[in-house]
Formats: C-alpha cells, structure tokens, sequence
C-alpha cells in the first residue's frame, strides 16, 4: 500500500515537471513563431499593414478601442502594425550578429585548444581587451565614428560576442578532448579540420551554439531598444521595438502608459522565449551522459 | 601578469585610433605636421601624447579634456560602488533563502521576479518607477541640486544600475550554484560529521571567491548601463560625457573617457585579483 502511495506521487510530480516543460515549450514556440510570421507578413507583404498612418482622432488611445486593436502612439499611429513591423528591425541584423559571434568564436575556441602558443596567446590577449570595455561604450564609440546603422551596431554586438563562446567552446573542447571516440578518429588518421568541425563542434557542441544562439538574439534586442533611448538606434519612421519604447516614455509621465508599455512586455515576452529555449537547452546538456 | 595587461590596454584601445584619425580627423595632430600624413604617424603621436597624460583639448567647449573626465569618472564610481553594495545588500537574502530553502515559493517568486525584470528595457522601468513615485507618493525622485543628494534621491538610480547591469541576477544565480556545489562537496560532510562549523569553508569557497569574481566582471556591465541611468536622471557621470561626446562627435573627449573607462575596470579587475590572492595565498604562483 505505502509502496503504492509513494508510486503515485511521484509519478505525479514527475508528470506536473513534464507538463511544465511542455508548457515551456508551447510558449517558446508560440512566440518565436508569431516573430517569424510577423516577419513574414510584413516583408512579403501578404496583409497590408499601414504603419505610416496617422490617426488624428485617436491619439495615444487605450488598447481594445476601435480601429486600433493595441491602441496607438503619440502621432496616432496604430501599434498593432507598427509592432508586426518592428519584427523587421530585428530578425535580419540579429540573426546576422549571432552567426558572426558563433563562427569566428567557434574557430577562436578550437584554436585555443589546438593552436599554436603565439596564437593562444595573441587569442587571449584580444578576447580580455574586449571584456573590458563595456558593450555600450564600444557602440557609442562606433556610432560616433561612423553613423548610427543597425548593421554596424549589430556587428559589433556580435563582435563582442565572440569571447564568451570562445570560452564555452574552448572549454567543452578540454572536456571532449579525452573522450575514447575522439582517440579513436585521431587513431584512425582523421584530419584535424574533419575532427574539430564535425566531431566536435557538429557532433557535440551544436545544441551548446544553439542555446548561445537565442541567448545573443535577446542581447541584441536588448541592445538596440538601450541605444534607442540614447538616440542612436533604428530611426523613426522605421518602427523597432526599442524606439516605440523611447517614444512612448515621452508620454509616459503624463499618464498615457500604453503606448510605451505595450512595445515593453512583446520585448520581455520574446527576450524570455530566448531565455526559455537557452534554459532548456543548457538543462538537456547537463542531463546528456557525456 | 596583469600588469602586463594592463600595459597592454593602451595600444589596444588605440587600434580603433586607427581608425579615428582616418575618418574623424583630429585637427590638431593635423596641424601639428602640416603636409601628408600617414596614420602611423598620427596614431604614434597621439598615443606618446596620451601616454604622458596629454589628451587634448576637447572639440565642444575647449577645455582640456582628462580634468573633465576625472571629474565625471569621480561622480559615476561614486554611483557603481554604492550599486554594488546596494546590491550585495538585497542579493545575498534572496541567496540565502534560496539555499536554506524555508520558503521555496517565496524564493522561486522573487528569482523570477528579478529575471522578468532583467529582461525589460531599463529605461521603461526608470520611467514607470518615476511615475509610480510622483503619482502615488506623490514624491518628485529626481535630484534637483547635485552637491547635496539626499539618500531618497539616491536610491532609485542606484537600484537601476543594479537590475539594468544584470548584476542582480547573475549573482543570484551564480552564488546559489556556488553554495550548493560547496554544500554538497565530501570536505562539508566530514566537517559536519565532525562537529565543526561548516559556514568557515562555505565562506571561503562558496561565497567569497565567486563574488570577487562576479563583482569585478560585472563592473564593466554596470559602466555600460550608467550611461542610461545617467542620462535618465541628469547625473553628471562620464556616461552622460560619452553620450554628449557621441552626439557632438567630440573624438577627444570620447577617446579620453573610454580609455580612462577602459582604466578603472582593469584596475578594479587587478584590485580584485589582490584580494584574491591575499585570501587564496596558495593563487600567488599563478
């Protein structure tokens, strides 16, 4: 009987952590689905969204009013559009930032192990300089030099990047480095390109990369919604996330909270799907044997 | 080996300097050799210059640049320091009831709470924090007059700094991973078997090395986010200089604030790597 009881319990606790994580993952799907469809829509154009559109009679109104199923901004342009177009500002550029910190911090982690001593010196050298400046600092200076372009500024959100999965990379590499199967291919006259690429970063290190993957797409929103506020961000008209913020908070102390809330939560919500999908990978990898 | 770092930061600052002096022209080296120039040049001048503390007179307003920075750097450790004991002060309960685990749900509110927090704009908290405070309380937070500050005043950018920075939540994370390792390592159990005190080892392995370790990293992180905080509520800190700078493109001023920038977190870094080696002796040979 008490055998059975505690059977039970367990089995109900195990199937309330696995519903749970379905929840989590029906949320993460959910989101980051809606991002690509707004995506989507709003690039091919397959429903015309007028984001230019001033609606003179309903300035800054609430959500759920007519016309405007979100409400609308301080020029009474409606947010429900302007928040599908804003998708664009993001999904390109912080797509192109994640996969310039995975390449080369993938090859600068393979070269710490492998390289050669100058090299890993040189490696460690210019991954510290970058960690000591802060990540704002470098893009004020960069956007001061140049000119305030989401590419540039991604480029050096995805630069900055690449010392933190060097180091996740180098370090997965230490572990992996003694494992029988990589001796064996080493025995069997594998090429060192063939054994880094595909055995150890494909094999082994991918959901790692993928995980970092989401965790520099929330970075990147992050960063252009702070440099948005300091001006230096996607320029109006083009509608981002991060400038419907800035522009909302204008109004906010006046009392009109929507339009400045509204833009807030969909960054939180997507930045936890990002974190979301991080998490669970990160659980898989420390559940997996190796 | 730090030193030789922090020997190292200026040229490698200096290599956007390349850069600078291409693009954004500093007139005075221009001026100085009348005639062609090549970068190299420019770029060796300016660092011998920087090196002997000359930075240069600043574009906007043509005071020397390095008094001004120091100045404004003074104002915003003045802020990040106090953030951070702000934010040893508020973590390390949450860590504690988090590890003794007396009130789980209480302690899985306030973690979520901090990392859904984390993921706002900084700037959209600031203002909601402002408004809830003027409409509510119907108290004005923001500092008036700079040379006296009162704690009411001081507190809500501080608070800021430490969610914006994420130092709240890495150290929340981080310590309750910490402590829980050191809690389940075989030198614990033999000293509770034993009878001694087991907060002794905890201390030094489980709260110490990983907060020096996580506080100097996250230095770096609460500069970048001054420059918001700052420029939400007026103070005078060298991120508010850098985003003037920025906006002006005053290449001086901003080439002296990030390196003095670059300066105070290597050296904070090293006074942390001190501590450490004063506490660890066994880390002097690394």
């Amino acid at each position: 009987m008490r055998k059975n009881n505690t059977y039970v319990s367990e089995r109900s606790k195990l199937s309330l952590k696995y519903w749970f994580d379905i929840t989590v993952i029906i949320y993460c799907l959910v989101v980051l689905g809606s991002v690509v469809i707004a995506y989507t829509i709003t690039t091919f154009e397959l429903v015309a969204f007028d984001y230019d559109e001033m609606d003179f009679d309903a300035i800054l109104s609430p959500p759920l009013s007519a016309g405007h199923i979100l409400g609308t901004d301080y020029l009474g342009r409606d947010l429900f559009s302007r928040l599908l177009l804003g998708t664009q500002a993001y999904l390109v550029p912080g797509i192109m930032a994640v996969s310039i910190a995975i390449f080369f911090g993938s090859l600068l982690g393979g070269l710490t192990v492998f390289g050669s001593k100058s090299a890993k010196k040189v490696i460690k050298i210019s991954t510290d300089l970058l960690q000591t400046m802060p990540r704002l600092v470098l893009l004020l200076l960069v956007v001061a030099i140049f000119e305030a372009n989401i590419y540039y500024i991604m480029l050096v959100v995805g630069i900055t990047n690449i010392p933190t999965i060097a180091d996740l990379i180098s370090r997965r590499i230490d572990i992996l480095r003694d494992k029988s199967f990589i001796e064996a291919s080493i025995a069997n006259g594998t090429p060192k390109y063939t054994l880094i690429v595909k055995h150890i970063l494909w094999y082994n290190c991918r959901i790692l990369l993928i995980g970092q993957a989401a965790l520099g797409m929330a970075e990147a929103i992050l960063m252009e919604t702070s440099l948005s506020y300091l001006g230096f961000g996607v320029q109006e008209p083009t509608p981002s996330w991060g400038n419907m913020v800035q522009s909302g908070t204008n109004y906010l102390l006046q009392g009109n909270l929507w339009s400045s809330t509204i833009p807030a939560l969909a960054i939180m919500f997507v930045l936890l799907a990002f974190y979301l999908v991080s998490e669970v990978i990160i659980k898989r990898i420390d559940r997996s044997p190796d | 080996m730090i030193i030789f770092f922090l020997v190292y930061i200026s040229p490698g600052e200096s290599l956007l300097q390349e850069y600078l002096l291409n693009l954004g022209g500093n007139e005075e080296e221009f001026s100085e050799n009348s005639g062609p120039i090549n970068i190299h040049q420019a770029y060796f001048s300016w660092l011998f210059a920087s090196m002997s503390g000359n930075f240069g007179v600043s574009n906007s307003n043509g005071l020397p640049v390095l008094g001004q920075v120091l100045e404004f750097t003074a104002n915003t450790l003045y802020l990040t320091f106090s953030a951070l004991l702000i934010s040893l002060c508020i973590t390390l309960p949450v860590v504690m009831i988090t590890v003794s685990n007396t009130f789980p749900t209480l302690s899985r509110f306030t973690n979520i709470l901090i990392r859904l927090l984390s993921f706002l704009p900084l700037f959209w908290v600031a203002y909601i924090l402002i408004y809830i405070s003027t409409s509510v309380f119907d108290y004005y937070p923001l500092a008036t007059d700079y040379e006296e500050i009162t704690a009411s005043q001081f507190i809500l950018p501080v608070i800021l700094l430490c969610l914006g920075s994420g130092v709240l939540v890495e150290i929340v994370q981080q310590l309750t991973y910490e402590i829980k390792r050191v809690l389940n390592e075989e030198y614990i159990l033999c000293a509770r078997a034993k009878g001694a005190s087991v907060f002794k080892h905890l201390f030094k392995e489980g709260i110490a090395f990983p907060l020096l370790n996580l506080l100097s990293n996250r230095i770096a992180y609460l500069f970048g986010a001054t420059i918001i905080i700052e420029q939400i509520f007026g103070w005078p800190g060298i991120g508010r200089l850098l985003w003037q700078a920025t906006q002006d493109r005053d290449i001086p001023l901003l080439l002296c604030a990030v390196i003095i920038c670059a300066c105070v977190i290597r050296l904070s870094h090293f006074i942390a790597r001190l501590i450490y080696v004063l506490i660890n002796p066994r880390a002097s040979h690394e």
